[in-house]
């Protein structure tokens, strides 16, 4: 007899509890505990700030200024590590300079002291110069909310466009709530 | 040697094959079911699902076998002509297509089997709905159907009460059924061979929102579970193994099958009996393919109806944004249907439909618009909220007429194994195109309802995947193919399980209908072993 598999007994995509990165600053600490917006968009700032300084940055240090920026830019306490660093491998290979893409945002975020991603995009739209980097950061929001850059899946039951709405619908394959659970009026919130 | 022969060949192991597979076990009858596809397993079926990029693809998660290709989308296995591109899709697998279905299991209603008598138009069936009815409930309890109990009427007459009890509707469902009744349509439950509680050793469904492509817990009934009943009864199945081949003997005889296996090696299988259980593309394909000096027009063709009278139910859509919140997404992908234009005397002149409400989430449609539309931040995942409680998609399935033009007939092209590809000529004509200008009407009233916005009218014919009347039934043997026991008119020991063998589609899906037909087939074969 076929083993009945429930969606809680799937092994998915690598799941959340794995491939914790081990913080290296304190404030690479807080920013992964994620603990409220303001700090983390401080500690955001404050984060790239110390990557300025170093000479040499390390491509460990690139995927830190990545996860600070989908920090900010998806007002997501705690985007997981490994998740950010296939988003960045994906975009990478997409975009050609996408480091300097990165950096060139986080530059903005620091000097005009952005709090959230709404300012950031008021001054891009500002300049023609900064199309680009209008692209950039589209791309990175739409990798996060689906999960998926250039035909490649990611992320699913994670995906950020499911957040919005995970108090009332379930990702499809996952079970979420016991048998019936669709015949009640869903709450509004 | 075992493998070379048994009392009953079954070419395909989707719902028909497995279903008589087992069935015949049961009663002792040696049975061997030649399968061209693989096996499959359910947890890599949902893993596919989970890591595919379009999620809409919902073959994705089945890739065709090389040796054993089935429709894809772009991967051009049909060749097609006419004028409505044929979109169909199937499995070569172990277990066939109903891995992936909406479950939604209708019998046909008795006019459906008048079209003639009462039309005017299309084909009679060589028997009635009376005579199909006990098949159809022992269908239901095969499967597990689950339907109202409570005195609705659906139009085809019952004797037992379903199986099961209706799952519960959905938010969406309630509300969509509410206010369209209000404005004097007809909507209700579809029956559905989907578990409302623990049945047949299967769990009840938990509304994983995911019924095609693949219920990750098989509380939606799939064709394996029949295959593996019949396993455990002592019917061999043999994946891998791509019949190529009927080999028809003295006084027209079948004498064998002959199959290749994916290295292009090729085996010869004898038996009493065989029964073609492989599709509406599969089935004519082969028949066409296996033919010979004594059979120039291929096996089972001397009405030269092998291929033709193709009918599907080509489907139209719409969507929009309601004016309140409902909520897709919650619970199974379709549970309610409009069904007050199945029948009446205006199929003389136009199709009969049945129109129903997708249940499916909307979520992932929701954040590409809301990307498109340049949202960020908030306003990003407000926008996400409202779009995926706020929208409606409605499907029509029309009605088709058989008609000799609309058929398959082998390619010149072929596929790895040197096996001809299915060449389809497909057209769609006026009995259904103006219908489904009056069913554009429908979704305009429907959605206007709901005080509708963004409506999005989608009058490209798809299809339902309902692959109909390629060998087609009928008392007269010179302008069909089996009789009404499914038997070729040619050949005494050649069977049909198939939807090809309808003499029309009516207004739903035509498995509940296999189903139904080959639970007789079996009770004909073993009257006979």
């Amino acid at each position: 007899m076929m083993r009945r598999l429930t969606g809680s007994q799937q092994s998915t995509s690598p799941s959340f509890s794995t491939g914790f990165k081990k913080p290296r600053t304190r404030r690479h600490f807080l920013l992964l505990l994620g603990s409220g917006l303001a700090a983390l968009t401080s500690a955001a700032i404050a984060l790239s700030s110390s990557q300025k300084s170093s000479s040499q940055p390390t491509s460990e240090s690139q995927q830190s200024e990545f996860l600070a920026l989908s920090v900010l830019v998806t007002a997501r306490p705690n985007p997981h590590p490994l998740t950010s660093s296939r988003i960045y491998k994906a975009l990478s290979t997409q975009h050609p300079q996408f480091q300097e893409s990165v950096s060139a945002l986080m530059q903005l975020v620091r000097t005009q002291q952005l709090t959230n991603v709404d300012a950031l995009m008021n001054v891009l739209n500002k300049k023609a110069a900064l199309t680009q980097l209008k692209t950039v950061l589209h791309d990175i929001i739409s990798a996060w909310y689906l999960g998926e850059v250039q035909d490649k899946v990611i992320a699913f039951e994670s995906a950020l466009m499911f957040d919005p709405v995970r108090n009332v619908v379930g990702v499809p394959s996952y079970c979420w709530a016991p048998p019936g659970y669709w015949a009640m009026q869903p709450t509004k919130a | 040697m075992a493998h070379d022969s048994a009392d009953v060949v079954i070419v395909g192991s989707g719902i028909a094959g497995a279903l008589i597979a087992d069935q015949l076990a049961q009663s002792g009858i040696s049975v061997l079911v030649l399968e061209a596809g693989p096996r499959l397993a359910r947890w890599r079926i949902v893993e596919n699902y989970r890591n595919t990029p379009n999620k809409n693809n919902f073959m994705a998660p089945y890739p065709s076998a090389p040796y054993a290709p089935h429709p894809e989308p772009e991967n051009n296995y049909f060749v097609l002509k006419g004028n409505t591109p044929y979109d169909a899709q199937y499995i070569r697998a172990v277990g066939g297509t109903t891995w992936q279905w909406a479950a939604v299991a209708w019998r046909l209603l008795p006019n459906d089997f008048e079209m003639r008598s009462r039309y005017d138009i299309g084909r009679d069936w060589p028997l009635s709905y009376n005579e199909l009815e006990p098949y159809y409930y022992q269908a239901e309890v095969q499967l597990g159907v689950s339907g109202p109990n409570d005195g609705t009427d659906l139009g085809s007459p019952r004797k037992q009460p379903y199986p099961m009890q209706q799952l519960p509707l959905s938010w969406n469902d309630q509300r969509f059924s509410k206010v369209v009744s209000e404005h004097g349509y007809q909507v209700v439950s579809e029956p559905v061979a989907r578990n409302s509680q623990v049945y047949d050793n299967r769990p009840n469904c938990c509304g994983n929102n995911n019924c095609t492509p693949i219920c990750p817990i098989g509380a939606m009934y799939s064709g394996i579970v029949h295959i593996e009943k019949a396993e455990r009864t002592g019917a061999r199945v043999l994946p891998n193994a791509v019949v190529y081949k009927i080999e028809v003997g003295n006084h027209n005889h079948i004498n064998a099958v002959h199959y290749k296996k994916p290295d292009g090696t090729s085996q010869r299988i004898t038996g009493k009996y065989f029964v073609l259980a492989a599709n509406g593309i599969e089935i004519p394909k082969l028949m066409l393919i296996s033919n010979s000096e004594t059979h120039p027009n291929g096996v089972g063709n001397n009405s030269n109806q092998v291929g033709r009278n193709l009918m599907d139910h080509p489907g139209t859509s719409v969507s929009f944004l309601a004016n309140e919140e409902l909520w897709p997404g919650r619970g199974p992908i379709e549970m309610s249907a409009i069904i007050n234009m199945r029948d009446g005397a205006f199929r003389s002149d136009y199709a009969a439909k049945k129109l129903y409400l997708s249940n499916r989430g909307q979520v992932s449609f929701a954040a590409k618009m809301a990307l498109h539309m340049g949202l960020v931040g908030k306003k990003l995942d407000q926008e996400i909220r409202y779009r995926s409680a706020h929208t409606v998609q409605l499907h029509s399935l029309h009605e088709m007429l058989p008609n000799p033009e609309n058929r398959i007939v082998p390619s010149s092209q072929r596929d790895v194994l040197g096996i001809p590809q299915p060449e389809i000529t497909y057209s769609v004509r006026n009995y259904v195109k103006n219908s489904a200008k009056k069913t554009r009407a429908v979704f305009a009233e429907l959605a206007a309802m709901f005080g509708g916005t963004e409506v999005s009218f989608n009058d490209q014919f798809t299809s339902n995947h309902h692959i109909m009347g390629t060998t087609i039934m009928g008392t007269d043997p010179r302008n069909s193919v089996v009789d009404a026991h499914c038997r070729s008119h040619d050949h005494d020991n050649l069977f049909i399980a198939s939807s090809s063998v309808m003499p029309s589609g009516g207004t739903v899906g035509c498995t509940l209908t296999i189903a139904a037909l080959a639970l007789r087939i079996a009770d004909t074969l073993r009257a006979e072993l």
